[in-house]
């Protein structure tokens, strides 16, 4: 994740994490905050500990991950680790399709 | 080479034939026919074990071609060594051609791989390669992602998925735990 977000931020792409508490300490926002000092995460974390945006998306697993393309339609959802190097070329093939803004 | 000693021993005892006694000292004094029987049996005996090893040092000597040219230096140049020296030469040459090839194969397997990386690598000002086309018509819209409604962020102002059309994005559900 860390190395997409060098690889592609230049080139349009956005990451963002969810962070969806699973239980009560996860809730601390200074834990959260330690977190993405400890694990180097540089992208943009929302807070979701009213699990709003969790429910918006009906998801159920963590991780999961949404790749979104450039008009905003989910284009691939990938539940849990692994297939990274196939993500990769998703998040390519992605931002290489054309885009005309409406 | 031994393989010729050992022949010309056999050949030149003329033993196991008609008079397997007239060998050594022991053949001047006369046996009864049960100790020639005997005698001429044990000589049979004998000749066949030499005949089983001669056999097994010529094949030694196929199985380990190595060993083969440091006895030729030696100067016997039999119908034998030259045979067998031939084989390795023929094994040497089938083994260099084996590795050319195996070598030609992977450089070449090299270049696809090669060629696969520039097709896969992100060209984004010329559109799509046909292989990101392919994978694209796979990845069939699954509807428009639910905008985000945190109001609390790390690293990052709010984002709203509608300010980020145009872009790339992975929304990712994780927790640190």
């Amino acid at each position: 994740m860390r190395e997409w977000h060098q690889k592609y931020a230049d080139d349009g792409f956005v990451i963002i994490g969810v962070h969806t508490p699973e239980f009560r300490h996860e809730r601390d926002l200074q834990n959260v905050e330690n977190s993405l000092v400890r694990l180097s995460i540089p992208f943009a974390v929302a807070i979701d500990n009213d699990w709003k945006t969790w429910r918006s998306y009906h998801n159920r697993y963590w991780p999961a991950m949404y790749f979104i393309d450039k008009t905003g339609q989910i284009r691939f959802l990938k539940i849990g680790e692994g297939q990274y190097s196939y993500s990769e070329s998703v998040i390519q093939a992605l931002l290489a399709e054309p885009y005309t803004a409406n | 080479m031994i393989v010729n000693t050992l022949t010309k021993a056999l050949t030149g005892c003329k033993i196991g034939g008609s008079d397997p006694v007239a060998l050594g000292h022991s053949c001047a004094v006369p046996f009864s026919f049960a100790q020639r029987q005997f005698v001429c049996r044990n000589v049979r005996r004998f000749q066949l074990v030499l005949l089983a090893l001669a056999c097994g040092l010529v094949l030694a000597g196929c199985a380990i071609p190595e060993a083969i040219p440091a006895e030729s230096d030696q100067g016997d140049e039999s119908a034998t060594v030259e045979a067998i020296q031939t084989r390795v030469a023929e094994t040497r040459a089938e083994q260099a051609a084996a590795k050319e090839e195996s070598m030609a194969a992977a450089s070449e397997e090299a270049q696809d791989q090669t060629t696969a990386v520039e097709e896969t690598s992100p060209a984004l000002t010329i559109g799509p390669t046909a292989a990101q086309q392919q994978l694209l018509d796979k990845l069939r819209p699954q509807g428009e992602a639910p905008e985000l409604l945190n109001e609390v962020w790390l690293n990052s102002e709010p984002l709203k998925l509608a300010d980020l059309r145009g872009k790339v994005v992975l929304v990712e559900f994780w927790t640190y735990g």
